[in-house]
């Protein structure tokens, strides 16, 4: 870790900037401090992997060409991990099948060294905007999984009714238990996910189970 | 018979047999003879009668036998009568007998006057000269007796007869000298009355030598020759030298006149006393018909004519030869390169004078400037060549410090437009960029001087420095591979003179070869190393090594030659360039397989790259 103190990141979301050239890598630190934002600078791929990032948030602005690791490798040991920050992947000597490598991977973008006027920062503009979207959803979804898990048994048995479209009444039957007793649990479940309709219940759910 | 001879007063002997006329000595005035009678002792009476003035002999002969006549003459006989005109001998034997005592009183005066004279003999013998006397009238030979020396001869071989004087001497002449000698024996009545002429005799040891005859031809008041008188010397050794000289001379003038180049000679005064037939042909202008007696100045222009005078009157003050180019016009005004040699010397009498000669090197110089130049077109191409396999690295090497100034200078102007920004923050990005500028700037200065025309004159530089910066050209090339350099450059090289451009070329090379051959090996194996050593005492030594395969063993004796590739691409000219360019700087690349794999390519260089005639003389004007 080569600058700027975390612990100001801490809550806030940081700038990684990966990159073996120097004034490369202080260039786009400038930039991002010139935006009032933190970088941290990583002066290769293996420093950068090294470096615990925990849930911290920001972006990742990674070089292709370094000594060492190449950028694409890092993305990929990235991805293999499970970090989901959007990594800016920059080249100076770019050509197709690395882009599409890079893309593939899941890069939030593929920038040439040198970028178009403030394309870079723009980019990282919209990648944080991203983080954002992606973190607010990842806490939406923690929110509805929090729900999810003080359902009751018998509450999870309706639901799975629900979710199949089943009306009440064929509920009732099919679980053996009293109309009333469905309505009720029903009432108890739209309460506990905090859904106004069976229509938003269900796409909560669904939101968890995505995936799985 | 002997009434005969009575009124001659003479008395007679009678020897009716061969063993009496043996008796017959220099007492008896006559001789006759019926050599048929008596054939044995007419030959014993020739072998007996070894005087000089040997007695006459009369032969009387049958006249049926007159074919028998000349013979006997031949063989010495004074006269021949036929046996029926005995009565004709008194008269004969009267004219012999006159011309014998004329003879006798001759010899007579001459032993006297001459030969009898000890110190006449040894002043001839001590001047090597030899006397002789030829009388036309009796044509008789007599010479001092050192005379056999000079033919070679030892005094007792010395003939002492006059006969058989004319006998040895006439067969050892030269044949092509027998014309003058016998013009001087039988002289025509309007023959020279002095004469010197030279003649070649054999010598017994088999060759011809020569002989020098001087003499005065005597004549009666009727102008009739009577005799001549002569001295004989050897001049043979003078004959000799004087030929030797003549070769010599000859061998001059046709190495003068047939060589390839312009001689000269000139006299303190800077007047031409010799000049050789090219210098006519090429230089003497038709108006002057000679340059002989003439000064430069009447030859060339008043520029050149300054140059040539500066140039000898230095050498006239020095006494220094000297050698070196030239620029002189023809006759047709074409102002050729000269190589000129001049010198000073002196002739016998002391007389000083300075020689000169003159090759004509212009088409050389031409040729060299041709080759030259093609080299240099070629290894130009080559390294425009090399820069257009860089290009992508080079351009990665740009992008990075143009990525780096963008971003800088997007940061600056986005704290500038902020009034409440800390202003002071961008003061370390704006250096940033001025840094990454001037880091632009070095690649491209880089890039297009390794891909300029070199400048044809060589520098003075570092080698060192010029292997690194070369190297530096390669930086990304072998940052991409990855191949790692090693550098072991001396610290204690001397500065060369070379032309920097084709001195890197040969690095870029040599390590754009390298890094080929390291291809297909584990990118943790891949050397390549350079090293740069003195080699004492004038010359310096640049190693280019790697750890690749190496190069095939029957391919090895064939890699300097041009179009021998091992690539897929590429002509197979780079290492034909490498040895050109290292030749043309006056030094030897070889290529040595490393053990136990790799090569080792060793380049020795001189401290100065010979300069190229062309250049060294371009100042002068052409």
């Amino acid at each position: 870790m080569t600058s700027n103190s975390p612990q100001s990141a801490v809550n806030g979301r940081t700038v990684f900037i990966v990159d073996d050239d120097p004034a490369a890598r202080q260039s786009v630190a400038a930039l991002v401090a010139a935006h009032g934002l933190v970088a941290e600078e990583f002066a290769s791929g293996e420093e950068f992997l090294a470096a615990d990032l925990g849930q911290r948030r920001g972006c990742i602005v990674l070089d292709v060409r370094m000594t060492g690791m190449t950028g694409l490798d890092v993305q990929a040991e990235l991805r293999k991990r499970g970090n989901l920050l959007p990594v800016i992947v920059i080249t100076g000597f770019a050509d197709v099948p690395m882009a599409v490598r890079a893309m593939h991977q899941g890069a939030f973008t593929f920038l040439e060294k040198p970028s178009a006027d403030q394309e870079l920062w723009r980019n990282i503009e919209m990648a944080l905007d991203q983080e954002q979207i992606v973190a607010n959803l990842a806490a939406r979804k923690r929110e509805i999984q929090t729900n999810y898990e003080t359902l009751t048994d018998g509450e999870l048995q309706v639901l799975e009714k629900l979710l199949q479209g089943e009306p009440n009444k064929t509920i009732a039957a099919d679980l053996d238990m009293g109309l009333r007793t469905v309505e009720m649990r029903r009432a108890t479940i739209l309460k506990k996910m905090n859904a106004n309709s069976l229509a938003e219940l269900v796409r909560l759910v669904l939101t968890i189970r995505d995936g799985k | 018979m002997e009434t005969a001879l009575a009124p001659l007063g003479l008395s007679m002997s009678w020897s009716g047999c061969a063993a009496g006329a043996k008796q017959v000595t220099r007492q008896h005035d006559l001789v006759l003879l019926d050599p048929l009678a008596e054939a044995a002792l007419w030959n014993d009476l020739r072998q007996t009668t070894n005087l000089p003035s040997s007695a006459p002999v009369v032969a009387v002969i049958p006249r049926e036998q007159a074919s028998a006549s000349t013979p006997l003459l031949i063989a010495g006989a004074s006269d021949v009568l036929y046996a029926d005109e005995l009565e004709l001998l008194p008269r004969t034997v009267e004219r012999i007998l006159a011309q014998r005592a004329r003879l006798q009183a001759w010899v007579t005066e001459a032993c006297d006057r001459e030969f009898r004279d000890e110190l006449w003999c040894q002043g001839l013998k001590a001047a090597g000269v030899s006397l002789w006397i030829w009388n036309c009238r009796d044509g008789y030979l007599e010479c001092s007796h050192n005379m056999a020396p000079i033919y070679g001869l030892s005094p007792e071989e010395f003939p002492e007869s006059s006969q058989k004087l004319i006998d040895k001497i006439g067969v050892v002449l030269h044949p092509n000298d027998l014309p003058i000698i016998s013009e001087l024996f039988f002289p025509k009545p309007e023959a020279e009355n002095v004469f010197s002429l030279e003649y070649r005799y054999l010598h017994p040891s088999g060759d011809f030598r020569w002989l020098w005859l001087q003499g005065i031809l005597e004549r009666d008041e009727n102008g009739i020759p009577i005799r001549v008188i002569g001295v004989v010397t050897d001049i043979n050794e003078r004959k000799q030298t004087a030929l030797a000289l003549r070769d010599s001379e000859q061998r001059f003038r046709d190495f003068m006149d047939k060589g390839p180049c312009v001689v000269f000679i000139k006299d303190a005064d800077g007047r031409y006393v010799y000049v050789n037939q090219m210098f006519s042909e090429m230089i003497t202008l038709p108006r002057l018909q000679t340059v002989i007696g003439r000064h430069d100045e009447e030859l060339y222009p008043p520029e050149v004519a300054r140059q040539i005078l500066e140039r000898d009157h230095e050498i006239w003050q020095t006494n220094i030869s000297w050698q070196g180019i030239e620029h002189v016009p023809i006759v047709d005004g074409t102002m050729l390169t000269w190589w000129v040699a001049k010198f000073l010397y002196s002739n016998s009498r002391g007389e000083r004078f300075l020689g000169g000669v003159a090759l004509d090197l212009t088409e050389k110089i031409k040729a060299e400037e041709r080759a030259r130049t093609l080299l240099e077109e070629l290894a130009h191409q080559d390294r425009l060549g090399t820069i257009g396999q860089l290009t992508s690295e080079l351009a990665h090497e740009l992008n990075q410090p143009l990525y780096a100034v963008g971003n800088f200078a997007e940061a600056c102007l986005k704290i500038l437009s902020n009034p409440n920004a800390n202003q002071t923050q961008v003061t370390p990005w704006l250096e940033q960029i001025q840094r990454q500028s001037k880091r632009m700037s070095e690649i491209i200065r880089r890039v297009s001087g390794y891909g300029s025309k070199s400048a044809p004159l060589p520098q003075t530089v570092k080698l060192n420095e010029l292997i690194r910066s070369c190297c530096e050209l390669l930086t990304p090339r072998l940052r991409k591979e990855p191949v790692q350099m090693e550098f072991d450059l001396a610290s204690d090289l001397p500065l060369v003179t070379v032309q920097p451009t084709q001195i890197q070329q040969i690095i870029v090379n040599l390590v754009t070869n390298a890094i080929e051959a390291l291809q297909d090996q584990p990118v943790t194996n891949r050397l390549i190393g350079i090293r740069t050593r003195r080699d004492p005492p004038d010359h310096v030594l640049i190693e280019v090594t790697d750890n690749g395969p190496g190069i095939p063993p029957e391919l090895l004796p064939k890699i300097f030659v041009p179009f021998t590739t091992t690539k897929s691409e590429g002509m197979g000219l780079g290492l034909s360039i490498v040895r050109s360019i290292v030749e043309s700087h006056g030094g030897s690349i070889t290529a040595i397989p490393r053990q136990p794999r790799g090569m080792n390519f060793q380049i020795r260089l001189p401290l100065v790259a010979p300069v190229p005639y062309d250049l060294q003389f371009a100042t002068v004007s052409r």
